[in-house]
């Protein structure tokens, strides 16, 4: 019996223990150092992009260059290390993560609130997306612009009607915000609980 | 149990008033939505070729000219100005029923100006329209007559116009400037006065010495300048009607950096007498005379005043600290006060027409001249220029929109313009050897 328990224990841990990992490999990792913040007594400096790695060079001819088909190099296996262990395990966390509703998503669903309050902010960015005011405005009356515009959203998400509810009595202003609702065209569509809502008019208060 | 049912009672109870609370102003006004954030960007303006029945040469200068000027205002994108952006229609005429927008929209164009130009003996006659292409609509309309050699002032006209409408303010490019160049030699330099984009340079003197420094009188009829006769630095006025010089200080070791109140009345210097440069004033113009008042008295240098627009009070360099600053005061010499503290060695001082801002040259820390602003109210400093050679000596427009300097960036110092934030930047001079630059008024 005690033999039979210690063979059954030597069984199960050489097919269900995890796998050893070999402490030889060593997995490189890099750390991004911040940077420290600029001393206060030098002068600004203005952002600068960083510079991109050179290019590889390009070969361009007018005519594709034939080139003669190699047959696939047959390569025996290698065995699995395990960076690629931690490669796949990653992808297939990926390929699961991306399976599953949209970025904003939320696992259990959400209630008709909160879907709503998502719905306005998708509302929110995409109108900001095209809020481009030129800056032929001057600064000095920047501040003081505040405008009113009224947006009727059909089911399919399309803006059926815009009027101007406030002016905020400077016509560049005034014009860069119908502009933009133009160049808004569309919004996802409503939710069902907002369908009406949305369709009755919503009003966007436009502030510098 | 009782509380656990007066518990769920109470929030029932919330969830209905909430609901309420919710639903009524639903029913009443529809929900409003806060969009704050603008993306302020250069408008996309876009100016066809004009149409010339005749004058075909003053129609290309007069159509170049306008898209520089509205180039350099950094208020409208260069993209959508470059007529190499597009090809436009000659024959799609001058209205609103025959022109296409939509071809207009379709390379981004959100303006267009349009223009007619003739010639009617030796006279110019420039029509032109500004459009709205989104709206199909026309937004103004002007007709000019000018003789035809003055070609490149009704383009700075039309210029000005185009500025006034979009931003309610004056534009900058009806006014000269005035500036050093390098005569025959390089320590030869003369006082020229130009347009503002430096056509039309004009030598207004003639001393074979070297003169540098030179700032307007505020109505804009004579350069004060400093002039090195026999290498002593004395301060001069060239009259620019008679081009004659009227000397206004040969006092002490050095007389540097005049600014005439913005009230045309009163004259601040930096002048040595005791070994030491201190800010001085004098009164100038009817009933002058008298000894100046020194406003300064610390010890260390203090050099090139510079006048706010109010008149009350003068930015200056100063060295009283160990290394060059920029301090600012009343012009009566009280409440001086420090500016910069960053940087090293900070100089050249120019106080913006609109007050808020003083653009300066400093050293940063590689040793590299640029421009900066302070803000005279909040102390914050901003840069102009960067890793583009060396640049110095900023002057305002009288719009306070534009700020033209010397810069090496391409070779020579040269002439450059830059809107304050520094990014328009547009090079006015080729193959000189400019220095000091100072932005005039705007011509009457």
């Amino acid at each position: 019996m005690v033999h039979a328990l210690l063979l059954l224990g030597l069984l199960y841990s050489s097919l269900f223990a995890p796998p050893r990992i070999n402490n030889q490999e060593t997995i490189h990792v890099k750390l991004a150092r911040l940077g420290t913040p600029r001393d206060t007594k030098l002068l600004p400096r203005k952002p600068t992009e960083p510079t991109a790695p050179p290019a590889p060079p390009v070969q361009v001819s007018a005519v594709p260059i034939q080139s003669k088909p190699t047959p696939p190099r047959e390569t025996a296996p290698k065995p699995e290390k395990n960076q690629d262990i931690l490669k796949n395990a990653l992808a297939k966390l990926g390929a699961q993560a991306d399976q599953t509703g949209q970025l904003d998503g939320f696992e259990h669903g959400t209630d008709d609130q909160t879907e709503g309050d998502l719905y306005w902010a998708r509302v929110k960015d995409r109108v900001l997306r095209f809020y481009i005011v030129p800056n032929t405005i001057p600064e000095s009356q920047r501040h003081k612009l505040s405008a009113s515009l009224e947006i009727h959203i059909a089911a399919d998400g399309v803006i059926s009607d815009t009027r101007m509810e406030t002016s905020s009595g400077n016509p560049t202003f005034d014009h860069a915000l119908v502009d933009a609702i133009k160049r808004v065209k569309a919004f996802p569509p409503p939710p069902a609980h907002l369908a009406k809502l949305a369709r009755d008019g919503v009003v966007l208060e436009f502030q510098p | 149990m009782r509380l656990s049912w007066f518990a769920s009672a109470l929030t029932a109870m919330a969830a209905v008033v909430a609901a309420v609370a919710v639903a009524r102003p639903a029913l009443a006004t529809p929900p409003k939505l806060v969009i704050a954030g603008a993306n302020f960007q250069p408008y996309p303006l876009a100016v066809a070729p004009f149409e010339a029945a005749s004058g075909r040469g003053e129609s290309q200068e007069l159509f170049q000219t306008l898209v520089d000027d509205l180039s350099a205002s950094g208020l409208f994108s260069k993209a959508v100005l470059n007529p190499k952006g597009y090809l436009a229609d000659p024959h799609e005429g001058f209205t609103v029923a025959t022109i296409k927008f939509p071809r207009w929209s379709d390379v981004g164009a959100e303006g267009l100006v349009k223009g007619t130009v003739r010639l009617e003996g030796s006279q110019l006659v420039a029509d032109f329209k500004l459009f709205d292409v989104l709206a199909a609509q026309e937004q103004l309309h002007k007709t000019y007559r000018m003789p035809a050699d003055q070609v490149r002032h009704l383009a700075h006209r039309f210029a000005d116009d185009l500025i006034q409408f979009f931003t309610s303010e004056p534009g900058p490019f009806e006014s000269q400037i005035a500036f050093a160049k390098a005569v025959d030699h390089p320590r030869r330099k003369e006082i020229f006065v130009a347009d503002w984009d430096a056509h039309g340079q004009r030598q207004v003197t003639k001393n074979t010495d070297l003169d540098l420094l030179p700032n307007w009188v505020p109505d804009g009829s004579g350069v004060i300048y400093t002039r090195y006769e026999d290498q002593h630095p004395d301060l001069v006025e060239v009259l620019l009607g008679s081009l004659k010089n009227k000397v206004l200080s040969k006092r002490g070791d050095l007389n540097s950096g005049g600014a005439v109140s913005p009230d045309g009345r009163k004259l601040a210097w930096s002048m040595s007498v005791d070994g030491n440069a201190d800010i001085y004033l004098t009164d100038i113009g009817a009933g002058a005379g008298g000894e100046p008042t020194r406003l300064t008295s610390e010890p260390g240098i203090d050099t090139s005043p510079t006048w706010s627009p109010d008149g009350k009070q003068l930015a200056f360099v100063s060295q009283r600290g160990g290394s060059p600053q920029i301090y600012m005061m009343n012009s009566d010499g009280s409440a001086v006060r420090r500016l910069t503290y960053q940087g090293s060695y900070n100089q050249t001082p120019r106080w913006s027409p609109r007050g808020d801002l003083i653009a300066f040259t400093a050293r940063d820390e590689r040793a590299v001249f640029d421009l900066f602003t302070i803000n005279v109210q909040t102390g914050l400093v901003a840069r102009i220029t960067q890793d583009q050679g060396s640049n110095s000596d900023p002057s305002w427009a009288p719009n306070g929109r534009l700020l033209v300097f010397v810069s090496t960036r391409s070779g020579k110092p040269e002439l450059w313009v830059a809107t304050p934030d520094g990014n328009a930047q547009q090079q006015l001079t080729h193959g000189g050897d400019y220095s000091t630059p100072a932005w005039g008024p705007r011509l009457p």
